[in-house]
């Protein structure tokens, strides 16, 4: 165990998570605020206009809308706290209970994709870095800068074409029923969803390592003697490290939004794709059930990444 | 008795976009068992690059051209220079930066980085390695070493992250220092602390000295050899005390007057009229002459070397003789 | 010899800003970066504009007898399912998305540089209220939000535009911040506050120029980002509604044919991807060139 993995203080840690305390709180509120934002009456709007009067004064008191408005916060509020993220308005069951079903799957998307971020930009950054300027460093950069530009999903729907409908090496779609099933079914999406980073995260990253090729403290381990595989493993990834998971940190936001349209394009059934279906299904509690998971998934995983550089760069914990 | 150190016709070639140029144009030198030399010169004059080359940690965009560096009689292998050293190469020199908090390994404990090439070049234990660590802390005059061991860079002051510099450097046992401006960055007490250091292990061990400095005013303490440097070049070479009393260059001459003496506080330093050739479009012949107040057509026309102008001084100027000396230049102004 | 005259304070501002337009312009004619972006976007834009000369078929009109038909000299990129010519769809929906990229991202770039140079310069309790709202709204991954937005307030390019101004201004305002910071702490600046100029003429003349050129690259990108964020929209249906052509519908409907007419799905895409190629080059060439060397 390198000795130098020391625990960042336990103020620091406080610190951090007192501070994501008036996020949650600010997060909160803009999902409460979402129905207010609604045209017109929202009931109205939820239903149509064929909706008859009766069903739409139900739907009023269901949202609590006849309530004024702070009473209505302070009800939203407690059933948060409760876990009570509200009732589907089309399935009549409670929104948690959709979202917890369907968690699994968004969630192991999300992993397979970060994995699958992890594994392709690290080395082509690296590659790219070592090689500035030469033919290496600008095939990356090139490569980079198309994926860009392209659409994860429009990028899913090719690899469809080639790799499921024509060799049939991965589904089409769907989540399939075995623990196997699953994996392999998440292999296509997962891919594609990471490329939605992948281009960004390189062309960071290989700033990023640039500058740590270059930092005088590569040169005094070089003049040490050391062999090159030490330098390169113990100094230049070690601080290389650093910035891969701060990047990765702020891009990991993005990567999730992402995978909201990778399910709709392979057909899985995790939360994206409940958050889609609700929005055809008019159905609000649910869309703001959903955002408010997503929008605490992704303050958590800032949380975790911001402790992770705090345990790997020791400049960090003074703070 | 071989020379510890022969540096011989260094040219380094530093490229940048689509231009390059010679930053190190011929620089030559001898560095016997024990001896310090003081190689002085502006920003930009090549001096870092020296040193740099010599160890073979040319940054990027620079090339080795041509010329030889021989430690202990034998010839160091260019290609394994360029390419970061081999591990057997390196043991006899090494190299001290000038600016030590990003020449430090900022994730790194300074005890581990000081007990790395005892582990890892000269075969040392892993405790005897820890060991040697917290002697050569001792040895830089770092108290309480055993605590300080697991600091880490940026927890330092500045004059302590120096003193960490020099045991790292002194780690792999070498013979000669290579110094990069290593008192530039600090206060005034702490440099001098630092040099009375280096003094100190000069005598000690009797380690040899390359310290590469723009400020005059720290020579004397530091070598008993002096070396000017312009534009890749020496320009005036010898006997410290003799290249500071009587000068035989005008450009050692013009950085003594801007220099402030604290003995004659009341002479004002005088600027050398106008400023560094871009590297590019150097003057034709003597490259000082379009700011020399001593040139002559002559000057122009003629690819001026270094000449002896005294017991083991030597200085590349014709009209060396007319050059004023420090008393003179007190006189002045 | 006479001494020489010394130009007025006014002619050195005028001489410097003249040599700073210049060499900005040589460089950005020198820059392949640039130059190739440039060209590439201009192409694109230029095709867009032109689509009613030519585009050689209306992008609605249908013609159920040539459904789903290979190029052809008659349909230089075939037909969709619905008998509809691709090319003159491609160049529609070239036309709307780009408006509505560029058009999207004004607002939030106007706002989010304005809003971050006020919580720069000002600092207090203003700045702390706005980067607590900026940490919020960057709490929700970004399609999420639009497609949360778009939902209550409504399909279609109005919606997309409501939902990019509520959101999209959060970056230009933190770079813009940060920029602003920087830029107050420098010596002329104070020499200027201390001279007595005016804050707003200090604002304006001083640091905006100064703290403008990171917003501009960002926003290269950012449309960019907002195309696709459209284009991702109009494939699930919540973004420009039927029967306007827009590439992200037609690649869903494309997808349906996946197995025998792949190029449905893919050439809009490919549109996609060259227009965001050259709009990145564009700003890779700005970066490179206004990266105060």
């Amino acid at each position: 165990m390198p000795r130098f993995l020391a625990r960042p203080s336990l103020r620091y840690v406080a610190r951090r998570v007192l501070l994501a305390i008036p996020v949650l709180l600010g997060v909160v509120i803009v999902t409460f605020l979402l129905l207010r934002l609604i045209p017109g009456d929202p009931a109205r709007t939820l239903l149509g206009l064929r909706a008859s009067n009766a069903a739409v004064a139900a739907l009023r008191h269901q949202l609590g809308l006849d309530e004024p408005i702070w009473s209505q916060f302070w009800h939203y509020f407690d059933g948060l706290a409760h876990g009570n993220l509200g009732t589907s308005i089309y399935y009549q069951v409670s929104t948690a209970s959709l979202i917890s079903s369907r968690l699994v799957l968004t969630v192991s998307l999300v992993l397979i994709a970060t994995l699958f971020a992890i594994v392709i930009t690290v080395p082509l950054a690296a590659f790219a870095a070592t090689r500035q300027d030469r033919a290496g460093d600008h095939a990356v950069r090139i490569f980079s800068l198309a994926g860009l530009a392209m659409p994860s999903f429009w990028v899913g729907i090719i690899l469809i074409g080639f790799l499921a409908v024509d060799v049939h090496w991965f589904p089409v779609g769907g989540y399939g029923t075995t623990f196997w099933n699953h994996l392999h079914s998440l292999v296509l999406p997962g891919f594609c969803a990471a490329f939605g980073i992948v281009p960004v995260l390189i062309r960071s990253l290989r700033v990023g390592m640039l500058e740590v090729l270059r930092a005088d403290y590569v040169a005094t381990a070089r003049a040490k003697g050391l062999r090159p595989s030490r330098v390169t493993f113990v100094h230049v990834a070690r601080n290389a490290l650093i910035p891969t998971v701060t990047l990765l940190g702020i891009n990991v936001a993005y990567l999730i939004g992402g995978t909201v349209v990778i399910e709709r394009v392979f057909a899985l059934n995790g939360l994206g794709d409940l958050m889609l279906t609700s929005i055809s299904n008019r159905d609000f509690p649910v869309v703001q059930g959903v955002t408010l998971v997503y929008a605490l998934g992704v303050i958590g995983v800032i949380l975790i990444t911001d402790l992770l550089t705090a345990r790997l760069d020791p400049r960090v914990r003074l703070r | 008795m071989t020379p510890l150190l022969e540096v011989d016709g260094l040219v380094v070639e530093m490229r940048r976009q689509r231009t390059a140029f010679h930053a190190v144009d011929g620089v030559s030198f001898v560095i016997e068992r024990g001896g310090a030399l003081a190689i002085v010169g502006e920003s930009g004059c090549g001096k870092s690059l020296t040193l740099r080359a010599i160890m073979g940690l040319l940054p990027r965009g620079g090339r080795l051209v041509s010329g030889q560096v021989i430690v202990d009689g034998v010839t160091l292998d260019r290609a394994a220079r360029g390419r970061g050293r081999g591990h057997n190469q390196s043991q006899r020199m090494s190299i001290v930066f000038q600016d030590a908090l990003s020449a430090l390994n900022p994730v790194s404990k300074i005890g581990n980085q000081i007990a790395e090439a005892p582990r890892h070049v000269l075969g040392y234990g892993r405790s005897a390695s820890r060991a040697r660590a917290i002697e050569l802390l001792q040895l830089v005059g770092i108290p309480d070493p055993e605590r300080r061991f697991h600091a880490f860079p940026h927890e330092l002051s500045g004059g302590t992250r120096q003193r960490v510099m020099i045991a790292i450097a002194l780690s792999s046992d070498p013979a000669i220092l290579l110094c990069d401006e290593p008192t530039t960055a600090l206060d005034v007490t702490i440099q001098t602390q630092i040099l009375a250091l280096l003094a100190e292990l000069r005598v000690e061990r009797g380690l040899s000295l390359v310290f590469v400095t723009h400020d005059l005013g720290v020579v004397s303490q530091v070598a008993e050899r002096l070396a000017v440097m312009y534009t890749g070049r020496f320009v005036e070479t010898g006997p410290t005390e003799d290249v500071l009393a009587t000068p035989r260059h005008p450009y050692t001459s013009g950085l003594l007057g801007a220099a402030l003496d604290v003995d004659t506080p009341e002479r004002e330093p005088l600027a050398i009229p106008g400023s560094l050739p871009d590297p590019l479009r150097l003057p034709r012949g003597c490259r000082f002459q379009p700011r020399c107040s001593l040139a002559t057509p002559e000057c122009v026309t003629t690819d001026v070397r270094l000449e002896s102008v005294g017991p083991s001084h030597l200085a590349a100027c014709l009209h060396s003789e007319q050059v004023p000396s420090a008393r003179e230049l007190d006189g002045r102004g | 010899m006479s001494a020489p005259i010394a130009p007025s304070a006014g002619q050195v501002e005028r001489d410097r800003d003249i040599a700073r337009r210049s060499s900005f312009l040589s460089r950005a004619l020198h820059s392949p970066t640039l130059m190739t972006g440039a060209a590439l976007t201009a192409t694109i834009v230029a095709l867009a504009l032109l689509a009613p000369v030519i585009g050689r078929y209306s992008p609605v009109s249908q013609d159920l007898l040539h459904q789903l038909a290979g190029p052809s000299s008659a349909h230089w990129l075939g037909t969709d399912e619905l008998g509809r010519d691709v090319w003159s769809r491609l160049l529609y929906a070239g036309r709307t998305d780009l408006q509505v990229g560029v058009l999207a991202v004004l607002f939030p770039f106007a706002f989010g540089v304005f809003i971050g140079t006020v919580c720069g310069y000002f600092g207090g309790w203003i700045d702390s209220i706005v980067m607590r709202i900026v940490d919020v709204v960057l709490a929700f991954p970004f399609y999420v939000l639009i497609i949360a937005l778009v939902f209550v307030v409504g399909f279609g390019t109005h919606g997309i535009y409501i939902a990019f101004a509520l959101t999209d201004w959060v970056i230009y305002a933190r770079i813009t911040r940060s920029a602003t910071l920087v830029a107050r702490n420098l010596d002329w600046v104070a020499a200027a506050e201390g001279a007595g100029l005016s804050r707003t003429r200090v604002l304006w003349r001083h640091i905006l120029p100064n703290t403008i050129t990171q917003p501009i690259v960002y926003a290269m990108s950012d449309i960019v980002l907002v195309i696709l964020a459209v284009v991702t929209l109009g494939y699930l249906g919540l973004g420009i509604q039927p029967p306007a052509p827009d590439w992200g519908s037609m690649i869903n409907d494309g997808q349906n044919f996946i197995q025998t007419n792949q190029w449905l799905a893919a050439i809009p895409g490919l549109a996609v991807v060259l227009t965001g190629v050259g709009l990145s080059l564009v700003g890779d060439g700005l970066a490179d060139i206004l990266r105060p060397e």
